[in-house]
Parts: structure tokens; C-alpha cells; sequence
């Protein structure tokens, strides 16, 4: 008999390939057995205090080998595992803790150090000296198809995030599909925040498949760690964001040799970063992916062999197996083939829903006419068409949600959030296209009266939301402009001024000067003082690893990636490469 | 393009009266359902047609057990 739950299922695979490694790291590494005895003694403490089934145990840790076992060990008592993102503001993961009711929390001694949400009582998970005491036995606790095997918060349009509960069923559906076979997924590299969907692929298709799991350090991924790690592990398959594989494909390209599959999607995918890539790696296969966390996360996938020929657009490929797709319009009719049309997906994999929000629920899952007797279908608001071959090709969004570095928001959370600041009399945030694929926000707010506060706003806003959701510009305005029928008026809204913050200074010696052009250029801007932000600038993790890149290109320095989380200045950066000024 | 589930746009105040009706299935999922198209088998109308508010107020009070039914009468079975 197929085994019903996550963990029958690992615990199969650990019976039949105890020896083999399960998941390692720079630092550790488990085999099958070690990682199931080390769960196993962990989900005995977390029943001792009283994990129950269909109960939250919320998981607050960097990437490593604990986190695996930290999340193995929650399913074997039969609850469902919330991963918190270690990069949120406390003030998010704490409304994420009392949403969810004051679960109990898994940490390491790194975000313990950093502070934690509060909630229930607080476990360190630290490489086994948690659980020592406990049995090493399965605790053999089965979970039924239907119940949660984890929530994961996205952004919400109402001001709050929403969490998705997926099942159980969800996950081994999409382990279970072909795609995964003939050993293109054996060694798979971790580089995904574990409260990212993308996480199901990374631990669940290699663990429930005799594969290993490496993670990769915790932090923002530089190319040289990502190149090291793909030659040093052997890995075999790995999923990029788009906004990464693009930055891998133009800094780095040969830099896959050797990996047999790169899956990528999360966002528009460049078609000329799948060129680059299959013509530096031609025998690689790069995959189109395309999912949301509602359906426990990929829904189709397309395969794309050198040689390339590269085209206006990236389709995002075919169904998988256990998924039917409608690509319906208006009237909830099927539209032609070649014709837009807003994206359903049915099928065991959906989720639940959005946990403690039956309204949101019923809006986004409902009822399916294409099917059998009472199915749903989740209304993705994504609008596709259908190429000849039957690829979804991907159009854009129906509604005000956009996709900022791969992660969903709902600009409408982010007004919400800003709305709550004293004197501001109306807020609109707006995603404006600098450049291909590069989206930033842009916060236009009216003040109540006299002028607004934008540093205090922009700090409001960096204590409440995820970085990629805090606006790149904050711009004040008289009045909003509206629409003849009363709508907000995008296109009259002055273009966001995504530079000058801070006064400007000029740099002062020849590598400063390089730092400023490499800023500039890396930003997309037209000019960088030495004291202006990387990260007030909207220079994100993606943007960092160019910039180090380039920096390694162009001064032959070699930094690493956390030189600029430390120094985000020119100025400062300029100091630890010794210039003179 | 307007999907049929959004709520329609303010400046159109006419529309969303009697628009919308709630459906439920056997596991008692909710389904909110625009009233143009015919209810698919397997589902129940349970209310409206009614406003859009209407519709999503009332599952919000009466579907307060998210659980399928399957699932929950699994779990209460065992616990």
C-alpha cells in the first residue's frame, strides 16, 4: 500500500536507504537513520508537550540541517509545520503567532539571539542536544491525506498576511509525479527561505526519493558559494527564482555545468538568461516552472534543451499529471486556444484554504463545473493562453497583486500598512517597471496637512513588512489622480524618483569613483553619493550578488556578500578595501 | 478582463444585488457562486441570491470548521 503521510513515507525510504546521506551542509551531515532518530527524539519532546495533531508548531531557524530536522520532526507527531522568515520584522512574525493562535516555537540560537515572537513555550533545536533524553524510536503517529502539513503565510490584500494550509495529500502529490524521476533530483541544493513555497520541492522530492538534501549557507547566496557548492556536492537539481537565474545567467553562466536540471520560475522568466545558460551549458535542462502555494506549489513545468532559440516570451510548460487546468473567461466559459483567459487550477493538490478566513477561502477555491461531483478549482488570477503545443503561456496578473523579486503582494496590504501612520490623508503604492523584469514600489502618499514625514514612514514601513514589500520610493503628492470614473489613475502619477536619500557626497579617490559607477550601474540609477544606502536604494539580495560580482570583475577585490550587509555604503565599502580616503 | 467572483468595481453600485449565492459540497466547503452560472453537480445553494457582502457574511458564520467533513469525523474518531 502507498504510505498515507510524509512520514511513513520518509520513514520508508529511511528502512530501505539507512546509509545513504540525507541532508548535509558545510558543517553537518545525517544519514537517512541519523536524520529519522534525530526527528524522531524531537517529535517525542514536542509530544511530551502536547503537539497534538492538526496543531501549528511554528519553526523560526536559518537554513541548516536542524531546520530539516526540526520540520521532519513536527510531522511525526502529526501537526503541520508554520515556517516563519527569519529576514521578516518581528512585528510580522508576531502577528503570524497570534493569528495562528501562540503555537509552539522551534528556534536555533541565532534568531533566539535575534529575538523571537512570543507565543507557546520556546524549543532550541541545536544538532541533537534538544531531545537527548527522548526515545530514538518512530513515534508512529499516522496523519490522514487531508490534514495540514503546513501553513505558509503570503501576502494578503486586506492589510494582513493569509496563511495557506496545505495537506498532506498536496506535498505527495507533487512528489509523486514523473517529472522528479531518473535521478535528476538526487542532490538537490537548499537555497529557498524554508517559509518560501519552493521549500516543498527542496525537502520533500529529495527526501521522499532516496535523494540527499545540501543546503546551502544561511544568508544571501553569492555566485562563487553557488558555483563552489554545484562543483564541491555534485549537485544535480536546484530551483532558481527567476531574478536569480537571470543574475546567474549574465554574471556566471557556466556556473550550472554539471547540475543536470535548473528549475526556475517564481516570476517572468528572461528568455535570454535561458539562452545564455543552455549555450554555456548544453547539457543541462533548464525547466519553466509556474505555481502558487494554493496548489502546493508547481502546476506546470517545461522542459528547454539547448540549442535554444530564444523568443519574445518564456512559456511556463505543461500540466503536471495530477492537475487539470481551465483557462476560463468571464462567464466561467473555456476560452478558444490562443485566447486569454484567467487560469483554474483542480485537482487533490489545492489546499485547504486560507486558515481562519472562510470568506477569503470560498472566494478563491470554488466550486468546479468541469468536474466530478462537489471538487473545487482555485482561481489563480493569473491571466494565460495557451500555445499550440498547449504550454501555459503567462500574460499577467487580473487583479492589483504584483510580484516583487518572486514573492505575490498585494499592494493593497502595503496602503494598509502605510495608512496606519499618523497624518497621511490617502495612500496608493504602485509596482513601476525600471527596467525588464526589474519591478520596484513606488508609496505615493497625501498628506493630511503641510508636508509628510518620509523617514519615519519609510521606518514605519521597514518595522511592518517583509523588505520586498517596503516601497523603493516614497513620493508626496497634492491629491491622487483619478480616472474619469473615479479609479486611480496610474499613468498621471509623476514617475518615483528611485535615488537621491540622503544628501549627496561625492567620492573622494579612484576606487570610490569605480564603487559609485558600479553602484549606479548595478542600481540602475544615474548617480550614487558615497554615503547613499545599497538597501535604501531598493538594492536587494539579487541586486548584492551582482554588485559583489562586479566588484570582483572590475577591482579583482574578493568580498563576500556579508561586506555589504555590514558597509552598504560606498564610503564604508571603499574603507574594508583599504582605500585611502 | 472582470472575474466573476471579484467584487465589482464601486463606481457600479447597482451591480452585486442578488448576484451572488453560497454554495456548499458534502466535505461542507463553501463556495461563494455567481448566480449566471448554472451550479455545478455535487454542490448546494445554501444562500441568496444575496449580496456579495451578504454571501461572504454568511460563511463566515456558518462555516467555522474548516476541516472536510471526512477529515473531521477521522480525527474525532481517533482523538
Amino acid at each position: 500500500m502507498v504510505s498515507s503521510s510524509i512520514q511513513e513515507r520518509f520513514a520508508a525510504q529511511a528502512g530501505r536507504t539507512p546509509d545513504a546521506t540525507a541532508v548535509s551542509s558545510d558543517d553537518a551531515r545525517l544519514t537517512y537513520r541519523e536524520l529519522d532518530e534525530r526527528a524522531n527524539r524531537l517529535a517525542h519532546r514536542l509530544l511530551e508537550l502536547g503537539t497534538r495533531p492538526e496543531a501549528p508548531v511554528a519553526v523560526l531557524m536559518e537554513r541548516s540541517v536542524d531546520m530539516v530536522v526540526a520540520i521532519l520532526a513536527v510531522l511525526k507527531t502529526g501537526a503541520f509545520y508554520l515556517p516563519l522568515h527569519s529576514a521578516h520584522p518581528l512585528e510580522r512574525m508576531q502577528w503570524i503567532m497570534d493569528d495562528a493562535g501562540g503555537p509552539l516555537l522551534l528556534a536555533d540560537e541565532v534568531m533566539r539571539a535575534r529575538g523571537l515572537p512570543l507565543g507557546g513555550q520556546v524549543v532550541v533545536v541545536e544538532g541533537g542536544r534538544e531531545s537527548q533524553a527522548s526515545s530514538a524510536s518512530d513515534p508512529g503517529v499516522a496523519s490522514h491525506p487531508d490534514q495540514l502539513a503546513y501553513v505558509m503565510y503570503t501576502s494578503g490584500s486586506t492589510g494582513h498576511p493569509k496563511g495557506v494550509g496545505v495537506t498532506q495529500r498536496g506535498v505527495l502529490g507533487l512528489v509523486s509525479d514523473p517529472c522528479w524521476d531518473g535521478g535528476r533530483h538526487d542532490r538537490v541544493l537548499m537555497v529557498a527561505p524554508h517559509a518560501f513555497s519552493v521549500s516543498t520541492y527542496e525537502l520533500w522530492v529529495p527526501l521522499l526519493r532516496g535523494g540527499q538534501i545540501v543546503v546551502a549557507p544561511p544568508g544571501v547566496l553569492d555566485v562563487g558559494t553557488l558555483q563552489r557548492l554545484v562543483v564541491d556536492e555534485g549537485i544535480t537539481g536546484l530551483h532558481l527564482t527567476a531574478g536569480l537565474f537571470r543574475v546567474v545567467a549574465e554574471e556566471a553562466p557556466k556556473c550550472f555545468t554539471g547540475v543536470r536540471e535548473v528549475l526556475t520560475g517564481g516570476d517572468v522568466i528572461a528568455p535570454a538568461a535561458v539562452r545564455r545558460v543552455l549555450e554555456a551549458c548544453p547539457d543541462t535542462v533548464v525547466r519553466a516552472m509556474y505555481g502558487a502555494t494554493e496548489t502546493a506549489l508547481f502546476v506546470t513545468n517545461g522542459p528547454m534543451t539547448a540549442p535554444y532559440l530564444a523568443e519574445g516570451s518564456v512559456p511556463v510548460g505543461r500540466p503536471f499529471d495530477d492537475l487539470r487546468l481551465h483557462v476560463l473567461d468571464e462567464n466561467l466559459t473555456p476560452v478558444p486556444q490562443g485566447t486569454v483567459g484567467e487560469l483554474y487550477v483542480a485537482g487533490e493538490r489545492l489546499a485547504r484554504g486560507y486558515v481562519g478566513r472562510p470568506d477569503l477561502t470560498a472566494e478563491s477555491f470554488v466550486a468546479n463545473p468541469f468536474a466530478g461531483s462537489g471538487e473545487r478549482m482555485y482561481r489563480t488570477g493569473d491571466l494565460v493562453r495557451l500555445t499550440p503545443r498547449g504550454w501555459v503561456d503567462f500574460v499577467g496578473r487580473a487583479n492589483d497583486q504584483v510580484k516583487i523579486r518572486g514573492f505575490r503582494v498585494e499592494v493593497g496590504e502595503i496602503e494598509a500598512v502605510l495608512a496606519e501612520h499618523p497624518g497621511l490623508a490617502h495612500v496608493a503604492v504602485v509596482a513601476r517597471e525600471v527596467e525588464p523584469g526589474d519591478k520596484r514600489l513606488a508609496a505615493y502618499v497625501v498628506p493630511e496637512s503641510g508636508d509628510a514625514d518620509v523617514a519615519a514612514l519609510r521606518e514605519h514601513a521597514t518595522r511592518s513588512l517583509p523588505d520586498y514589500m517596503v516601497p523603493a520610493a516614497f513620493v508626496v503628492v497634492a491629491a491622487l489622480p483619478l480616472t474619469p470614473n473615479g479609479k486611480l489613475d496610474r499613468g498621471a502619477l509623476p514617475p518615483p524618483d528611485f535615488e537621491s536619500l540622503s544628501a549627496y557626497r561625492a567620492p573622494r579617490d579612484a576606487t570610490e569613483e569605480t564603487l559609485c559607477a558600479l553602484f549606479a550601474e548595478v542600481l540602475g540609477v544615474a548617480r550614487v553619493g558615497i554615503d547613499d544606502s545599497f538597501f535604501d536604494l531598493d538594492g536587494q539580495s539579487l541586486l548584492a550578488m551582482r554588485l559583489i560580482s562586479r566588484i570582483q570583475a572590475v577591482l579583482g577585490e574578493d568580498l563576500p556578500i556579508s561586506a555589504l550587509f555590514d558597509a552598504p555604503t560606498v564610503a564604508g565599502l571603499a574603507e574594508r578595501l583599504g582605500s585611502g580616503a | 478582463m472582470t472575474n466573476p467572483f471579484d467584487a465589482p468595481s464601486e463606481t457600479h453600485s447597482a451591480v452585486g444585488d442578488g448576484a451572488y449565492s453560497v454554495l456548499v459540497n458534502a466535505e461542507g466547503q463553501h463556495s461563494l457562486w455567481p448566480v449566471f452560472a448554472d451550479v455545478p453537480a455535487g454542490w448546494t445553494v445554501v444562500h441568496g441570491p444575496a449580496r456579495r457582502d451578504a454571501c461572504l457574511e454568511y460563511v463566515n458564520a456558518h462555516w467555522t470548521d474548516m476541516r472536510p467533513r471526512g477529515l473531521a469525523a477521522h480525527l474525532d474518531a481517533s482523538a
